[in-house]
């Protein structure tokens, strides 16, 4: 059976949303600033990374002002999307041990959850709608991302044999 | 599956934002369904069947792809 659909009870309103959009812009630009100018001090940095995942949290689990079955396929595929990535974001970590905060995590994915959610809301691509898990057991995403980790592996791996 | 929407609202000379109004649902979802990109939910698929008054296998018709 196909799970097609997203509806959570648990989401926020449509005000909720417009307030965690608005916010996310706000201390977006307030991480670049931070980037820029280089760290003042290390409390306002944490402060600013918790006041924008609240933002992002609010923007990402809030639902549309009509927020039909279309949205809640976007919805459903970009949630399967985010969570493939941050799966692959953790494997990439934990190979090349970069060792990155984990809220750094967070914010990743929620911002790239509503990078996805919106590119789909707005270009609309068919793709999203048609899911063949029967004609196609292993999709194309999971062999791409598979095939990733294993090149990353390889190479670490070899790259550890020859410093040896 | 495709659909004779686009048919029917010219027939009754609605738009799509009057017909989504009326169906309480976004203006892009009746144009996904329209376009053949988005297949409705039954609820919904019988919604529209039943605001143009048709039956429901006169508006949605199966492709020979949709049996794959």
């Amino acid at each position: 059976m196909k799970l097609k659909f997203l509806n959570l009870s648990s989401f926020g309103n449509y005000n909720t949303k417009k307030l965690g959009l608005f916010f996310s812009f706000a201390f977006l630009i307030v991480e670049l600033a931070i980037a820029v100018e280089g760290v003042v001090n290390e409390s306002i940095v944490t402060l600013t990374n918790l006041f924008f995942l609240m933002s992002l949290f609010w923007a990402v689990f809030s639902k549309e002002k009509i927020d039909d079955e279309r949205f809640q396929a976007i919805r459903y595929f970009t949630f399967k999307t985010i969570t493939q990535l941050f799966v692959f974001a953790v494997v990439f970590d934990l190979i090349k041990n970069y060792r990155i905060a984990p809220i750094y995590f967070a914010i990743g994915t929620l911002s790239g959850y509503l990078v996805i959610y919106y590119f789909c809301v707005i270009v609309n691509p068919e793709f999203i709608y048609k899911e063949k898990t029967r004609v196609n057991p292993i999709n194309n995403v999971t062999l791409i991302v598979t095939a990733i980790v294993l090149i990353v592996a390889l190479i670490n791996l070899l790259a550890s044999i020859i410093a040896m | 599956m495709k659909n004779l929407i686009k048919v029917e609202r010219a027939k009754k000379d609605i738009t799509q934002a009057e017909l989504a109004d009326e169906l309480k649902v976004s203006r892009q979802t009746i144009n996904s369904v329209e376009l053949g990109k988005f297949v409705p939910s039954t609820i919904l698929a019988l919604k529209i069947a039943a605001y143009f008054k048709v039956k429901f296998e006169d508006l949605f018709i199966l492709e020979d792809e949709d049996w794959e």
